[in-house]
């Protein structure tokens, strides 16, 4: 067929004319026709009309357009088919092949694309269209519509590019990403927003089962290859199962907050959470969601990230930044952060405390150099300036403190390398250390040096440092003086070089001894040789000097010359031994006369003991007879014989009673009395009454004033007052009333006492007072005042025997007075 | 028993006739023995354990005394079951009572401890006592 002009409708009428119907009333089709056309042409549609059997193809002006055809163009079915798109030809074909058998009811509808014949243009073309049969069932007609489909199709295309794209960027990217369901939990977020309103965010957070359960309420729709490799999976179904199977109980918060975000219709949040992977791995998240702004939350997308390394990363930088902060606060030392003009950034804690300050504030971003002395000035900035260059500076200095403390430092600055490695640096550390106490150290360790040097140097004695092998380290003037040799010549030599042979084996064993830390120092007398050759007595005291660890290091010698004390020792041992001879003779001789002595004694105190017994018997037998001539013979013997009778009883009496005494008297001396309180009223007491008869017959009175108690005898205390008073009795006059008094007074604290007893008698002289206590001393006549010359020899001793004393005051024909002092 | 012989040791023999007058002058009916020693008069005791002999009525002893002491015949009599068995009432009869004498004397348990006065009255009211009261006194072996 080739294309007719047909510029007019009519020739499309014409076309359409003829072979409508068959059988019909030609008026009806036609102006049904007409009505069709009109339609079409307003419906944007074209129509064709073809008749198999006669090969007539009618196209009304829209359809020639679509294959690229002016509406005058002649059209057959060989222009239909050229203008097919060679991909469609085919399955057009088929589709109108099929359409013309009967069986198919004779409906078509196919799309196809058409290369414009005249453009060139490609469009899409929807085709619909009904076949006619006649009775044999032959095609007779075949018309119908076509609809320029082209822009439809081309959105359709591009919506599957679209799509296809969008799926290769989901699986291929290397993001988990992942589409999530959210519409049930927003639905269930704002029922309870409503219910809970501004306190969702704490129910929720205090809710954990409620959490869980909206967490449930997410579907996962669908993840891709990425999140397999990210979680451990092996198939997209595991990951799909919910979200439960990658949350943690840390996941939880972070999920709450993400619901809370949905809540509030947020636009999107991003978030950093722990998950777990299928395997159980832990790896940490950011998650950014991005929520819909419609209402449509069924395919809400979100991304998870991989941060588990940056995590850990920051972990680790979180630690070693604490790290270095705890390094730098701990440091004993004054740790300065400098700017690269020298100002002060930072100190540290220590630091501060160092240089006094109460405050950082107090020097903050003053130059360095201000805080020290003027005079260091120059030595900060060039250390200032040293570091700047890269190099590490160091020096030393001293500067007051905030409150005027005058500290010396050792100073360390370095350049802070920055990690973007730029040529200059921009801060410098300084490192101060306080050094103030080592140089204070230093010091008076330089003044006890000069000390020590004088010490040494003008010391009136020998000093020297030995070696632990006997060499002179060092040796002082007066040492060299001692032994006559310069400084030189004696540290060229040991002290074993100089030493008398003697004398050495004594000092190295001592020396032994004081290495092996047995003694810690020893002294001894040796002698030296003097460079003249002649000896020298010295004393030498020698201690170890020992190092840090306690190893010997060297000993330390003070000798002394002692060659004249020597001298005089000699002297003094020669005259010594004289006298120690002289001494141990006259010694013996002593030892030999106390023997003697405490022999005659033992012997004379016997003979007073024997001689009283025996000779109590012959005297006791004169007085027996003389008894019985007396009373026997009293009517036959002449006066005479009585009046020597008498005197013979008398003397024997005399005899008895000297006796009894001496026996008494010594008698103190053997007998150990035992001591004991005494109450001396009672004692007296006791001797008041066996006086009784005495008293009575001299009509005496007794005084006694409060008589303490005292330590002794009471057998020999009773004999000392019955001695006193009995001569206070005895020797009264012989006109007067004797009158005795006894009192007590206490002397040195109690510890003492005084017992006086006083009388009014006939009295002594003083002269006579002092041999008063002499055994056998009589002041008086016998025939005038009885007595044995024993009483008061008697009395001093049982005094002395009571460690006390006694002593006799009288007056001649006024009485007298005995003082006894006894111990309390 | 009680006129059992009554026995004086004393060495002095002026002593022993000057105790036997006194007892003769107070009528003391009992035999009187004197002994010059200690050892004279254990061994008559030590004789009279065969029991033929009429048991001793009282010892009169002296202390000091040459071969044996009186404090010595005491400890012997002590020793000897028999003799103590007999409790011859023994008193002694001294020039000097030392103070050690006399512990010495109670400690051995004797019956009595005398001084010898020089006044004969005083010696014989003396005795008259002891031999009063021993003539008085019950005994076991009576």
């Amino acid at each position: 067929m080739n294309a007719t002009p047909n510029s007019n409708p009519a020739g499309n009428r014409t076309a359409g004319n003829e072979p409508l119907h068959s059988g019909k009333g030609r008026k009806s089709v036609e102006e049904h026709e007409e009505l069709l056309r009109i339609a079409l042409e307003g419906g944007d549609l074209g129509y064709y009309d073809y008749y198999p059997q006669t090969g007539e193809l009618i196209w009304s002006a829209r359809t020639k357009a679509m294959f690229g055809l002016p509406p005058e163009a002649e059209v057959d079915y060989n222009i239909y088919v050229k203008g097919l798109h060679p991909e469609d030809k085919q399955r057009s074909d088929a589709a109108v092949q099929k359409a013309m058998q009967p069986e198919s009811g004779g409906l078509y509808e196919n799309e196809y694309r058409t290369i414009g014949i005249t453009d060139g243009k490609t469009r899409w073309i929807r085709s619909k269209g009904r076949l006619y049969f006649d009775e044999a069932g032959k095609a007779i007609r075949f018309s119908g519509i076509t609809q320029d489909i082209t822009e439809r199709k081309n959105a359709e295309e591009r919506l599957a590019d679209s799509e296809k794209r969008y799926r290769q960027i989901f699986e291929g990217t290397p993001v988990s990403i992942w589409e999530k369901d959210f519409s049930k939990v927003v639905i269930e977020l704002q029922r309870l927003k409503e219910k809970h309103g501004a306190t969702l965010y704490s129910y929720l957070h205090q809710n954990r089962d409620e959490v869980h359960r909206l967490m449930s309420l997410v579907k996962i729709k669908d993840t891709n290859e990425a999140s397999l490799k990210m979680f451990d999976a092996e198939k997209k179904e595991d990951l799909l199962k919910g979200l439960a199977v990658l949350f943690t109980p840390e996941t939880l918060p972070v999920f709450t907050n993400e619901l809370l975000a949905i809540a509030n219709r947020q636009e999107d949040f991003e978030s950093e959470y722990p998950l777990q992977t299928l395997k159980g791995r832990k790896i940490w998240c950011l998650v950014k969601t991005r929520l819909p702004q419609n209402d449509d939350y069924s395919r809400v997308l979100v991304s998870r990230f991989d941060i588990t390394d940056r995590k850990k990363a920051e972990e680790s930088l979180k630690e070693s930044e604490a790290f270095n902060r705890t390094i730098l606060e701990n440091s004993p030392d004054c740790i300065k952060i400098l700017n690269a003009e020298g100002r002060l950034q930072f100190i540290n804690v220590n630091g501060q405390e160092h240089l006094e300050l109460d405050d950082f504030a107090q020097v903050a971003s003053k130059c360095w150099w201000e805080l020290w002395d003027v005079k260091n000035e120059e030595k900060v900035k060039a250390a200032i300036q040293k570091a700047m260059n890269g190099e590490k500076a160091q020096f030393q200095g001293a500067a007051l403190t905030a409150k005027g403390t005058l500290k010396w430092w050792d100073v360390v600055v370095s350049p802070v390398i920055e990690q973007n490695n730029s040529e200059k640096p921009k801060r410098l550390i300084a490192v101060s250390r306080d050094v103030t106490n080592q140089k204070q150290a230093e010091e008076s360790i330089r003044r006890s040096e000069e000390r020590f040097r004088g010490t040494f140097d003008n010391v009136a004695v020998g000093i020297a440092h030995v070696g632990l092998n006997g060499k002179w380290l060092m040796v002082n003037e007066r040492l060299c003086q001692i032994v006559g040799y310069t400084k030189k010549e004696l540290l060229s030599k040991t002290f074993q070089d100089i030493t008398y042979p003697e004398d050495l084996e004594t000092d190295l064993q001592l020396l032994q001894q004081l290495q092996e830390g047995t003694i810690e120092t020893y002294s001894m007398e040796k002698r030296y040789f003097h460079k003249s050759g002649s000896l020298v007595w010295i004393t030498l005291t020698v201690s170890l000097l020992r190092d840090g660890s306690g190893a010997p290091n060297y000993q330390i010698a003070v000798i002394q010359d002692i060659t004249l004390r020597k001298q005089a020792e000699d002297a003094l041992k020669e005259s010594e031994d004289r006298f120690r001879a002289l001494a141990e003779t006259l010694e013996h001789v002593v030892d030999e006369r106390t023997e003697a002595l405490q022999r005659s004694n033992e012997d004379l105190q016997q003979f007073a003991h024997v001689a009283s017994h025996d000779l109590k018997e012959p005297v006791r037998k004169i007085r027996t007879f003389s008894d019985r001539l007396h009373t026997e013979f009293e009517g036959i013997l002449p006066e005479r014989a009585k009046l020597y009778l008498s005197k013979i009883e008398t003397s024997a009496e005399r005899i008895y009673a000297m006796i009894n005494g001496v026996l008494l008297y010594s008698s103190l001396d053997a007998d150990d009395q035992v001591f004991e309180e005494v109450d001396l009223a009672k004692i007296i007491g006791e001797i008041a009454t066996d006086l009784e008869v005495l008293i009575s017959e001299k009509c005496a009175v007794l005084h006694r004033k409060q008589l303490p108690h005292v330590k002794g005898s009471p057998v020999l205390l009773y004999q000392l007052f019955y001695n006193l008073i009995n001569n206070s009795l005895k020797f009264a006059k012989p006109s007067v009333a004797p009158e005795i008094s006894i009192k007590a007074e206490e002397i040195g604290n109690k510890k003492y006492w005084k017992v006086i007893v006083e009388d009014n008698g006939i009295g002594f002289s003083q002269e006579e007072a002092t041999h008063i206590f002499q055994t056998f001393t009589r002041l008086h006549a016998k025939d005038k005042y009885e007595g044995t010359g024993l009483g008061l020899a008697l009395c001093k001793k049982i005094v002395e025997r009571h460690s006390g004393s006694i002593e006799a005051e009288g007056i001649e024909g006024r009485g007298s007075k005995f003082t006894v002092t006894l111990p309390a | 028993m009680k006129n059992g012989p009554i026995l004086i040791i004393d060495d002095d023999e002026d002593d022993r006739e000057l105790i036997s007058e006194i007892l003769e002058s107070i009528s003391v009916p009992n035999k009187l023995l004197t002994f010059s020693n200690g050892k004279e008069a254990l061994t008559y005791l030590k004789e009279l354990e065969g029991g033929n002999e009429t048991q001793p009525f009282l010892i009169l002893c002296d202390i000091n005394m040459p071969v044996m002491n009186g404090l010595e015949l005491r400890r012997q009599i002590n020793e000897s079951k028999e003799l103590i068995e007999r409790s011859i009432p023994f008193v002694y009869l001294t020039t000097t009572a030392t103070k050690a004498n006399l512990a010495e004397a109670y400690e051995m348990s004797v019956q009595g401890f005398f001084e010898k006065d020089y006044r004969v009255q005083n010696l014989t009211q003396t005795l008259q006592r002891v031999y009063d009261y021993w003539q008085h006194c019950k005994h076991p072996n009576n």
